[in-house]
């Protein structure tokens, strides 16, 4: 039954061909480029034909480019010639004119296109069953040029119209009007049932013609005379004759034309039929076209230059015996015979469906109407696929004729019902797409609205333009080795659409590449150069969003960013490689990207790519360009610079398949946040709030592990939990306030990245070295080297949005972490305060939080460039205070205040701001100093959260602390703690933080014992603190240990924050040394510890019998205070100055 | 300086000639042929259709110049004037370059002179500039006259020619020029190594810092 489906007698196809005219001599043209083949012209005329789908004339299928200039052309050919009916005389009336119609209505159906058929005979009209005729070789005059390109002349003796002899040699008459005439002819053959003059030679019948010119009567009388068929004329019909005698009119413009040939009353019945037909709303959708027929045919070894070969169309001399015998220096060549197959040869070769039909005769009917929209799943997974070609490579698969069968017979069932199919059509393209339908598919791919040929139709291509010269110069270089592409109606098509292109876009500017992006859709779309235009305009937004613009650095520079990246993500060796040898994206993958590789890549390859492109985002690129680097992979570890440049200068043979299944597998396999970028269309990205947004180019181009979105983070656990290992490197205390759950913590600092080993990252090493093939996450945040944190708040939880960063694990990938130096490793550990008044010191150092005290104050303030502060003090004090004492108790409060804003323009933590040091035992008065600083720093617009109220840790002290925390939300700084019964008193007082003072500690020891040197472990201040931190994560206390004043900085690594000097982190920030962790939360909660009840009491003995503390902390306030009045003095002289 | 030179030693311990490395960057207007004439240096090849060059090209050749072995590092870079502000890049710490204009078209004379104006505003002062008039076997239809550029490149202390890609006339020729009037001397040109002139710019950021600059 499908034999029916395939053996219909519309289903045949011929081919015939013939020479184009070659260039003689130097073939070059005016811009000194070679002058285009004739028969690439030709190759180029000739596809519009192809779009003729009309039941009165055959298809065009194939247009062949042989060897020589020789064009082949494949088109329907079924049905019988009308020549050999003439003289049967098998027509009554009806049939004559039913044919006349169809004749006009098919010539008509041609001059619409402004195509002349010029050929018109009785031999190419041919007879179908069903007794309808179809017009052959119709399109020979168009493809030519109008016989321009051949040397043969194009009219067919006795059908020609007389004008055209008369104009034979210059062939500018482009009238259509000799067509009428040619089926005058026609129809006088087929009343008379004669062949006309049918024994006179070519000369004689050429002089025929040209008598007409001198007949007054009616040509169709004379002619009937000549035949002897007088009778027979006299019985025509008057108003059929009245057809003839318009036709044969030997005046054109006297001559009727198609159209008012049709309007005649003869041909009325014919046509409220054919209306009725036409009239249909939707016409029945065809299940494959002709088109498709000759595309299997071809797929199961059809070979139509074989055939023409084994019918002796084609035939092949000795190269010598077409040599000519002389060859002038210009190039003219004389003495070479004529070849005869110069000439026309109208035989046309049918070709042979047998092994077509072999070849799918096992194909059941059912495979034609493939269920699409009511297959039940059940049915679906018993019914076995159609045909199986899993697992076969793309090339098999496309060469494959019963697999591009069903494929083919699918998808133009898909496409017919596009828009409403668009996702089956999606789904299928997953698959593979038939090459046949690339186009279509491409076209349903990237959602284009029905309404695409009016909106081109719109678009002003023709008005010059600046960028015109651009253009033109490109054109001529773009995909030429491409015969539809170099032909001159492929740049003549490239040129609009460019130009439309140009037009439409105001926001964009020509860029050369933009003709070779264009290439591939002009490619596929010859025919219907809106179509292509339609395909670029979608794909530009979709995939080169603000590529064009004039300025388009930024994105480029991005997306540039985004793609070393990436190669870092997926091949850390090769990244490391290519950074060491400076070889840059931006050298060689600016046409990559900006082009989607269509300036890199042949057509062919490009199709392929853009197939699976088509199906993914604009980071898809990215992947191919990994999947690229990925190829020459082992070339280019091997290369130096020079070599890896050469390289892509010259790019070698890329396996576009495997660039196809590698990038595709990268693209589903990476994070999406990867590639995410700023620069992204985001009609096609809509971005939620825990997606990564506002990353700089510089942060980027700084960072050389990719960030993943939390959104990625979240996929990630949720559904690859067991391909990840999480690490968080963030200091102990982060992790334990929050943390992802099944994450390992390796604070950063506690990790020497010097040898390359794995071992090196301490007890964790071991789970690293198992999770060797998992993804390694790594969360980070500010402290840790990454660059911002942002907090999010959640339902009231601090939760930490932490930026993540993905890294493939392998060895050498340790070794790719920049090295950090102490300073930067000790950050990650631990918050880092600056110890001083130094503004230039932070700025260098730059600190988290910062802290001031009196002798610092005073230090600084002695220093030309704090003098504007110190001024503004004065200022304020003299305006403010009514007594001496008053202004200069405001000057002091407005100068503590002053230094912390400047130290907060620095710093992006918080800043300790004391309060005097003599109010040290007068709790309500520190309250009440402490509430007046804070209102202070409130008028200059900071809020509370970002300055430490700094206390003494004597019993009232802690008491103010505890006032203002609890009941102000004051937070407090406790300092000149030296003994643990204060930090204890400290922690009951739910103090923000206290700062030990570890070196003082030591200072004393040295100084009071005999004992007068120390190891870090054994420093009695770094001891002392040690238990202090201990006690408190054991006791879960929320009080933040920050050590203060002290050399042996290493030792108290991990401590929740540590305040060191400008020279101290000058050393470490020279040193590269490892800062191991020391304090450490999960160590402290093991410990055997037992609680320490305090009262006033209790405080005042265990601070007492600890002389080392007395004494420090008596020292302490003492100095100072000494330094408050020192300030307080130089700043009542300033203000007794400035009264003056 | 990425320039090299120095004594290569031969297997059997004498010495030969020196080997100088060289950077030359070719700029011009697009479609003047600078790509092909680098092809018809490098490689003896010329393609009608040469495509168009997008962003930039790196080739080698090498040449003898008596005792002395000198190899070109060339930039070929892209014509469009959109795609001028990479050109830093490619012609920073260059010590040579081709300027290329096309004799049958005066808009790119035109051009090229800016080019060299820039070259003398930016790039290295002791940048060896030459002009090549391109497309010479197209002369019959020639819109800027040999004088014309002959007079303006000995006023601007150019070395001058006019080149044929296709027939290959001048090409070897004016990178030899080149090469002869490049310093050879130790002075300015530092102890030989493999793997130099790989840089696009004297220092290591500067090929990072001009990156940004795709306008």
């Amino acid at each position: 039954m499908q034999q029916l489906l395939l053996k219909d007698s519309k289903l045949r196809f011929g081919a015939l061909t013939f020479f184009a005219k070659e260039h003689l001599g130097d073939s070059c043209g005016s811009n000194g480029l070679p002058l285009t083949p004739n028969s690439i012209i030709i190759y180029g005329k000739a596809q519009m034909l192809k779009t003729l789908n009309h039941p009165y004339l055959c298809q065009y299928l194939d247009i062949i480019r042989g060897k020589h200039e020789r064009t082949i052309v494949v088109s329907q050919y079924c049905g019988k010639c009308l020549h050999n009916y003439i003289e049967k005389e098998l027509f009554d009336m009806e049939d004559i004119k039913k044919i006349a119609f169809q004749l006009i209505i098919a010539v008509n159906e041609l001059h619409k296109r402004n195509i002349i058929h010029r050929n018109l005979s009785n031999e190419n009209i041919l007879l179908q069953d069903n007794n309808d005729i179809k017009l052959f070789n119709y399109g020979l005059y168009h493809m030519t040029a109008h016989g321009k390109l051949v040397s043969f002349p194009i009219l067919q003796l006795l059908y020609t119209a007389p004008e055209v002899y008369l104009d034979s040699k210059c062939q500018n008459l482009l009238n259509p009007k000799c067509d009428v005439w040619s089926i005058g002819i026609v129809l006088v053959e087929l009343l008379l049932g004669t062949l006309l003059w049918n024994n006179l030679k070519l000369a004689q019948r050429i002089r025929k013609v040209l008598s007409f010119l001198k007949s007054n009567n009616s040509i169709f009388e004379r002619i009937a005379r000549e035949h002897n068929c007088y009778e027979k004329y006299m019985d025509i019909p008057d108003d059929i004759k009245e057809i003839v005698n318009m036709c044969l009119n030997i005046y054109p413009k006297d001559r009727p034309t198609c159209e008012e040939l049709l309007k005649n009353d003869i041909f009325k019945p014919f046509l409220e039929t054919s209306n009725s037909y036409r009239s249909k709303v939707c016409k029945p959708f065809e299940i494959f076209t002709i088109k498709e027929f000759y595309h299997w045919w071809q797929l199961a070894g059809g070979d139509v230059l074989q055939e023409l070969k084994k019918q002796g169309l084609i035939r092949s001399s000795p190269p010598i015996l077409s040599l000519p015998n002389l060859v002038l220096i210009e190039g003219n060549i004389l003495g070479q015979e004529r070849n005869p197959a110069t000439l026309f040869d109208p035989r046309v070769v049918e070709m042979p469906l047998e092994s077509l039909y072999q070849r799918f005769s096992n194909i059941p009917i059912t495979s034609f109407y493939p269920l699409i929209h009511t297959k039940s799943e059940i049915i679906a997974s018993v019914e076995p696929p159609a045909y199986d070609a899993t697992g076969l490579p793309l090339v098999i698969k496309e060469k494959d004729p019963e697999y591009q069968f069903h494929r083919i017979i699918l998808f133009r069932r898909l496409l017919n019902g596009y828009p409403f199919c668009k996702y089956q059509i999606i789904a299928e393209a997953e698959k593979d797409i038939p090459p046949h339908l690339r186009g279509e598919i491409w076209y349903a791919l990237l959602k284009i609205n029905a309404n695409y040929k009016r909106d081109y139709l719109k678009i002003d291509k023709d008005t010059p333009t600046s960028t015109d010269r651009q253009i033109e110069v490109d054109i001529p270089r773009c995909h030429q080795y491409n015969e539809l592409l170099s032909s001159s109606e492929g740049h003549r098509k490239l040129k609009r659409i460019l130009k439309a292109w140009v037009y439409k876009n105001s926001q964009y500017v020509y860029w050369q590449g933009l003709d070779s992006l264009t290439a591939p859709f002009l490619y596929l779309n010859f025919n219907d150069e809106a179509k292509a235009f339609a395909c670029l305009s979608a794909f530009v937004p979709k995939y080169l969003h603000k590529f064009f613009l004039k300025d388009n650095s930024a994105v480029i520079q991005e997306y540039l960013a985004k793609f070393s990246q990436l190669i870092v993500f997926h091949d850390p060796n090769l990244a490391n490689h290519l950074e060491e040898i400076n070889f840059y994206p931006e050298l060689f993958a600016i046409p990559w990207f900006l082009t989607v590789f269509s300036h890199v890549f042949p057509l062919y390859k490009i199709l392929h790519l853009w197939d699976k492109l088509l199906l993914g985002d604009s980071s898809y690129p990215l992947h191919i360009g990994l999947s690229v680097l990925t190829q020459l992979r082992d070339r280019l570890l091997t290369s130096g610079f020079n070599e890896c440049i050469l390289l892509f200068s010259d790019l070698p043979e890329v396996d576009i398949e495997k660039c196809v299944i590698l990038s595709s597998k990268t693209f589903h396999n990476t994070p999406k946040s990867i590639t995410t970028r700023e620069h992204q269309n985001e009609e096609f990205f809509k971005r939620n709030e825990f997606d990564i947004s506002g990353v700089t180019l510089q942060d980027l181009q700084k960072e050389k592990c990719p960030r993943i979105s939390t959104n990625d983070v979240v996929d990630l656990i949720r559904n690859h939990f067991e391909e990840i290992l999480i690490i968080d490197i963030r200091n102990s205390t982060y992790y334990h306030r929050s943390c992802v759950k099944g994450s390992i913590n390796i604070p950063f600092s506690s990790v020497t990245f010097k040898e390359s080993k794995i071992e090196s990252i301490g007890q964790h090493s071991v789970t690293v070295k198992n999770s060797k093939n998992k993804n390694i996450v790594i969360i980070g945040d500010d402290e840790s080297d990454m660059e911002l944190v942002d907090i999010i708040d959640i339902n009231n939880q601090y939760f930490v949005e932490i930026y993540f960063f993905i890294v493939s694990m392998s060895e050498p990938q340790c070794k790719k972490v920049k090295m950090p130096n102490s300073l930067e490793q000790l950050k990650a550990l631990t918050t880092v305060v600056a110890d001083t008044g130094d503004f230039e010191a932070m700025k260098k150092y730059k600190p988290t939080d910062a802290t001031t005290n009196p002798s610092l104050i005073l230090a600084a303030a002695n220093l030309p460039q704090y003098k504007p502060i110190i001024e503004k003090a004065v200022r304020y004090g003299n305006k403010v205070g009514n007594t001496m004492e008053e202004k200069v108790e405001n000057a002091m409060d407005i100068l503590c205040v002053s230094f912390g804003l400047e130290i907060l323009k620095i710093v992006p933590g918080r800043v300790s701001t004391e309060v005097d040091a003599r109010l040290s035992f007068d709790k309500d008065a520190s309250v009440a100093k402490a509430i007046k600083l804070i209102q202070l720093y409130a008028e200059e617009g900071i809020s509370k959260d970002r300055i430490l109220i700094k206390l003494a840790s004597t019993w009232e002290g802690i008491q103010a602390a505890r006032e203002l925390e609890q009941k102000h939300g004051i937070h407090c700084n406790l300092t000149l703690l030296f003994n643990f019964a204060q930090a204890v008193a400290c922690a009951e007082a739910g103090v923000t933080l206290i700062s030990p003072f570890v070196g003082r500690i030591l200072d004393w020891y040295v100084a009071n014992t005999d004992k007068k040197s120390y190891s870090g472990e054994e420093d009695p201040g770094v001891l002392s603190v040690t238990s202090i931190y201990n006690y408190y994560k054991k006791f879960g206390y929320k009080t933040v240990v920050m050590g203060a004043s002290f050399q042996e900085i290493k030792a108290l690594a991990g401590c929740d924050l540590l305040t060191i000097s400008p020279g101290l982190l000058g050393q470490l920030e020279a040193s590269n040394d490892a800062v191991p962790i020391k304090l450490n939360k999960e160590v402290a909660k093991k410990q055997d510890l037992t609680k320490l009840e305090l009262t006033e009491a209790k405080f005042r003995w265990l601070l007492n019998e600890d002389q080392m503390a007395t004494d420090k902390l008596s020292e302490g306030i003492r100095k100072f205070a000494a330094d408050c009045i020192k300030l307080e003095n130089s700043l009542k002289t300033l203000i007794k100055t400035a009264k003056k | 300086m990425s320039t090299r030179s120095g004594q290569a030693q031969r297997p059997n311990g004498s010495t030969q000639g020196k080997i100088c490395q060289f950077k030359l960057v070719l700029l011009g207007e697009s479609a003047v042929g600078k790509s092909s004439l680098v092809l018809r240096f490098v490689k003896g090849q010329f393609h009608e259709y040469q495509e168009s060059t997008i962003g930039a090209a790196f080739l080698t050749q090498t040449i003898c110049l008596d005792d002395t072995t000198v190899k070109f590092e060339i930039w070929d870079t892209a014509g469009q004037e959109r795609y001028h502000s990479l050109a830093p890049m490619y012609y920073r710490g260059a010590q040579a370059a081709i300027v290329v204009y096309d004799i049958t078209n005066q808009d790119t004379f035109g051009r090229a002179k800016t080019w060299v104006k820039e070259l003398q505003r930016q790039a290295s002062p002791t940048i060896v500039i030459a002009l090549a008039g391109n497309k010479q076997d197209l002369a019959n239809k020639r819109m800027v006259e040999f004088e014309e550029a002959q007079t303006y490149a000995e006023e601007n202390g150019l070395l001058f020619m006019e080149t044929s890609a296709k027939t290959a006339m001048n090409v070897n020729d004016i990178f030899q020029a080149i090469a002869k009037k490049l310093p050879k001397n130790e002075q300015t040109a530092g102890q030989g190594s493999s793997g130099q002139g790989r840089r696009l710019a004297e220092n290591d950021t500067g090929a990072k810092a001009a990156g940004n600059c795709c306008k």
